[in-house]
């Protein structure tokens, strides 16, 4: 076999690999809603969490100050969706199945990753969605003509937060009682730094920690087309950069975390 | 009763996520508190505080109080209580209730992050009615808790219906905006329900010099002994309909 097919077949493995994963995904998520529950339940708790914020807004008697913190948080549902992997990755200890994806011919960490791909998708639906019900409820939010590009946008927030999310799961994959503070902490931390609710910090220690996370330019560029201007690009660049830079993160991560789990043998029953 | 208490609070320490809720959810309020420094409204800290803290005793209500009797059935007691001739209901009534109070130290944490975090004036009226509002509201939180403990056990998939049950119960209940400023048909339902009150009466006696909302706590008083009410006759029937193996307990 010359090295060329080996490539090709390694990367067709990977692509089915993907696709497995992208089912069992769809199927995890099949079993959490009916299409009665997602809207009735998470879709209404959704837009009433940005109604909730918005109302924040409202209390400062600031004109734009509701608009601004209703696309904020609009805009952050799609990539805080994606923090969910840092819970389901734990599952595969306490269902005992991550033994026997280690063992496996199968990459642990494409399978880990592509399992979780529904938050991504459920992240961004949702996002739309409710960026849709503002542009609605709350005039000033979104410029109709932008949705399509935020759209574009916000498919990158929700994967580079997601890589983030990947880098958490390592995390909380060592240590299952950490999950539900990883998460919630993340969250506070994104809404405070990111620029959601009011102009991200531009200096000093908070503010370099806002430049490396998710959301932080990316929601920036969404609120450049929401307001009709054109596409800033510098701005997405930044985006991708940090996205790359969580890749990398959740690569090294997932990997010395699967490693120290096998020679430890914690690997189930969390 | 005591014994139910110490119990459930030796068993609810031991596993540091159940009491997530409760650590991470007041910083919810610096997030707040970031938005009212930008805006300049650092008048409104003991007000926003006041909203953090009712938020973070709903959702620990909710997540974690909810679920005791989720958790019995989970691990296989909830039959063999019934089954004991000790008022289980009564027991479980009581640990709902004393896991939500755990929640009541939040609204300091919430004032002392605005005074110490952000330098914010904290201004407190009335505090021994503040202390009984307090109260109030964590007896009715808790009842709340009990009506979403029957949904527990009745419905699969009841964690969709703990989600819902947290934002939509936010904006009900009036938690930054008084429930005043709701759309008409909201208003009235808002008016109903023992949180809308608890936030009004809260807020108002941080009022120096305003005069006590003695009226509002009168309603407050009569909606959480309507909420406790219903809550434990709902749990108690629910309960009756499992003895009679009218609910599958297990998957």
């Amino acid at each position: 076999m010359t090295s060329q097919e080996r490539t090709s077949a390694r990367l067709s493995a990977a692509a089915r690999q993907i696709g497995y994963g992208v089912i069992s995904s769809y199927h995890d998520y099949r079993a959490m809603f009916t299409w009665r529950s997602w809207v009735g339940g998470w879709l209404l708790r959704l837009t009433c969490q940005v109604l909730f914020f918005a109302t924040l807004g409202k209390l400062m008697a600031d004109p734009g100050a509701e608009a601004y913190i209703a696309l904020g948080n609009a805009a952050v549902l799609g990539p805080l969706g994606t923090l969910g992997v840092v819970s389901s990755s734990v599952g595969e200890r306490r269902s005992g199945t991550l033994q026997y994806l280690l063992v496996s011919r199968a990459n642990p960490l494409l399978v880990i990753a592509s399992r979780g791909l529904y938050w991504v998708a459920d992240g961004i639906i949702t996002s739309c969605a409710v960026l849709t019900i503002m542009s609605v409820l709350i005039p000033g939010t979104v410029h109709s003509g932008a949705l399509p590009g935020i759209l574009a946008i916000e498919v990158l927030l929700a994967l580079c937060a997601y890589a983030m999310s990947l880098a958490l799961a390592s995390l909380s994959l060592r240590r299952p009682g950490s999950r539900m503070y990883l998460t919630a902490s993340t969250t506070i931390i994104i809404l405070a730094l990111a620029g959601v609710n009011t102009p991200p910090p531009a200096g000093g220690p908070w503010g370099v920690i806002g430049q490396l996370l998710p959301v932080r330019h990316g929601l920036q560029a969404i609120r450049e087309l929401a307001a009709g201007r054109p596409l800033p690009v510098g701005l997405v660049a930044g985006e991708l950069a940090v996205a790359l830079g969580w890749a990398v993160l959740a690569y090294t991560g997932l990997t010395l975390t699967l490693r120290r789990n096998t020679r430890s043998g914690a690997l189930s029953l969390s | 009763m005591l014994v139910y208490a110490r119990t459930h609070l030796t068993l609810l320490f031991r596993d540091p996520n159940l009491l997530a809720p409760l650590a991470v959810l007041p910083l919810y309020c610096v997030v707040f508190f970031t938005v009212l420094r930008h805006h300049h409204h650092e008048e409104l800290a003991t007000q926003t505080a006041i909203g953090a803290f009712l938020m973070s005793m709903w959702a620990h209500a909710v997540f974690v109080a909810a679920e005791v009797v989720d958790d019995d059935r989970h691990e296989g007691t909830l039959e063999p209580s019934m089954l004991t001739p000790g008022a289980y209901t009564a027991a479980l009534s009581v640990r709902v209730f004393s896991t939500t109070a755990l929640a009541i130290p939040v609204l300091a944490e919430a004032l002392l992050i605005a005074r110490f975090a952000f330098g914010f004036p904290v201004t407190l009226g009335s505090v021994p009615l503040s202390l009984v509002t307090v109260v109030l509201t964590t007896v009715g939180v808790a009842g709340a808790a009990l009506l979403v403990s029957c949904l527990m056990v009745l419905v699969r998939g009841a964690r969709t219906l703990q989600n819902a049950l947290t934002y939509p119960v936010y904006l009900l209940g009036g938690l930054i905006l008084p429930a005043s400023t709701l759309p008409e048909p909201l208003r009235w339902i808002a008016r109903g329900f023992f949180l809308s009150w608890s936030a009004d009466v809260l807020r108002a006696l941080q009022v120096a010099g305003a005069p006590a909302p003695l009226g509002s706590l009168g309603v407050l008083t009569v909606l959480v002994a309507a909420q406790v009410l219903v809550g434990f006759l709902a749990l108690r029937r629910v309960l009756t309909t499992v003895r009679a193996g009218g609910v599958s307990l297990y998957d």
